[in-house]
């Protein structure tokens, strides 16, 4: 007999692994980040050092914003492309709609200081974690 | 004539687990065109060194759209396209490993 060789019935990545938490997790952080940047407290201009650890401040909320809007992008993107099917868009027939806004609010969130993006981005986000549920009770 | 494999992984989940075996006829389109709802064995596209099983979804001319029967755990023609009639190897035959297990207790 000759040895069987393998056919894959193949998945590029293996199930179980997608989560929205890293999503939800980063558009919170953004949230946070953008109220200490607009509540950071004015600094005493001839004190150099309140003005070092103003900047200082400033810059690693800047920096920590940055970071997570672009992380939830990034979460966000990959749970669009892989682990959405077509089947979910008929399920969810504004799906796209709402991937293409909340990677849009992504952007914006990072170009401005914006409680209000923010907001918008937080609520998107967790609009995308419910169809995420519901999709993934679907299938256990 | 005849090559056979087993069933890794779980992308044709309900119709072949892993552990399954599979017979592919290689005659299966010598004389004869693929047909949508056909579970076949093709040339990964992407990795030619290695089989898929799926199903056919949609044949276009000397192309076809494969997918998984698993959607949620299948990588096909979603993501690499429309593949080559001339990828196939052949209609596949699945052996379910519980089938033969059964015949060895009977026997």
């Amino acid at each position: 007999m000759f040895p069987a060789r393998n056919v894959f019935a193949h998945c590029d990545i293996p199930c179980g692994i997608y989560s929205m938490q890293p999503a939800l997790t980063a558009a919170y952080t953004v949230i946070k980040m953008t109220e200490r940047i607009i509540n950071l407290s004015p600094v005493d201009e001839k004190d150099i050092v309140s003005v070092q650890n103003f900047h200082n401040a400033m810059t690693r909320y800047v920096m920590a914003k940055e970071e997570y809007a672009q992380l939830c992008k990034k979460e966000l993107l990959v749970l669009w492309t892989d682990y959405f099917k077509s089947d979910h868009v008929a399920l969810f027939p504004d799906l796209h709609e709402k991937f293409w806004k909340a990677a849009k609010l992504c952007s914006r969130v990072k170009q401005e200081v914006n409680m209000e993006a923010a907001t918008q981005l937080r609520v998107a986000v967790e609009e995308i974690a419910d169809m995420f549920e519901k999709t993934h009770a679907a299938t256990r | 004539m005849f090559s056979y494999f087993v069933v890794k992984e779980q992308s044709m989940e309900p119709f072949c687990q892993e552990g399954d075996f599979v017979l592919v006829n290689r005659m299966s389109y010598l004389f004869s065109r693929p047909k949508v709802g056909q579970s076949v064995v093709l040339k990964d596209p992407r990795d030619p060194s290695r089989h898929l099983i799926k199903r056919i979804t949609a044949v276009r001319d000397s192309f076809l759209w494969v997918e998984g029967d698993n959607k949620e755990r299948s990588t096909d023609s979603r993501n690499f396209g429309w593949v080559s009639v001339k990828a196939l190897l052949g209609q596949a035959k699945v052996i379910h490993k519980t089938a033969l297990l059964d015949c060895c207790i009977m026997n």
